[in-house]
């Protein structure tokens, strides 16, 4: 067993956008609750989700045969004006996320705010260590050329 | 280049030495070196590198796969509500109900 204490990695980060959008509060919302449940989807492929829409209730991959991952819980709901999650998402590290979608309504335009905050081990792990070093590498890269280009 | 540094990076150590002849990466770990990634130390006859710490990296990686993932959300979400909204609207005019009728009946 290896014990090691680890120093500077705890981080932390905020994700935040407003929208604007043409329809009542209580559309939104429930379009909300179906886009993080059985119609949630990356920009490649559908992801269903279960999202258990009360306080409590769980937000979760159910891959059947109980095989899942789950990714959070509903830490407050109030419709058609508040989710809030709270959970470790889909990081596998000692990190925790709180996700928020606030709803206010005026003349039937619904301004959605999404808030995104996550802090703890938000280090490398093992599936990300290589796209995680490829900004740092492109960085490598640039320099290289610019010293090759002052060399000339 | 990147080979070096993802190996060094899995290893942990605090101060390794690439798993490699020194000829070889002279060069690379100098532009290394000279962009931060990591420090020489020369021992004897030996040059040993330092990684240094991850920076700000991983953290920035996490942050732009849930901004993507957050944006495609939000996105959808808008597009969507907007068309169901128009939807409702249309189904209003036609002297539809708003498919809330439902809802109401039952409370």
């Amino acid at each position: 067993m290896g014990a090691v204490v680890k120093e500077g990695v705890m981080q932390a980060f905020e994700i935040v956008r407003e929208e604007e959008i043409a329809a009542p509060a209580e559309i939104v919302f429930e379009t909300i609750l179906e886009q993080m449940g059985p119609l949630n989807s990356t920009p490649e492929k559908a992801m269903p989700m279960v999202l258990e829409a009360w306080p409590g209730g769980r937000w979760f991959r159910d891959l059947g045969n109980n095989a899942g991952h789950f990714w959070g819980v509903v830490q407050a709901i109030k419709p058609p004006s508040l989710l809030e999650i709270s959970g470790p998402l889909f990081m596998s590290n000692p990190a925790v996320s709180n996700v928020q979608y606030r709803l206010t309504e005026e003349n039937g335009v619904t301004r959605m705010r999404f808030v995104h905050r996550a802090m703890g081990w938000v280090g490398e792990q093992e599936r990300q260590v290589e796209s995680g070093w490829s900004p740092m590498l492109e960085r490598i890269r640039a320099a290289a050329v610019e010293r090759a280009g002052r060399r000339r | 280049m990147g080979e070096i540094v993802v190996r060094m990076k899995r290893a942990q150590p605090a101060v390794s030495r690439p798993a490699v002849s020194q000829h070889p990466v002279s060069q690379p770990m100098g532009v290394l070196g000279w962009v931060g990634v990591v420090t020489a130390v020369r021992r004897g006859r030996h040059r040993m590198y330092r990684l240094e710490g991850g920076g700000p990296w991983p953290v920035r990686e996490w942050m732009r796969v849930f901004e993507r993932y957050w944006n495609y959300q939000v996105d959808q979400i808008r597009q969507r509500a907007e068309v169901k909204a128009l939807e409702r609207m249309i189904r209003l005019e036609d002297g539809g109900d708003d498919g809330t009728t439902e809802t109401k009946e039952e409370e």
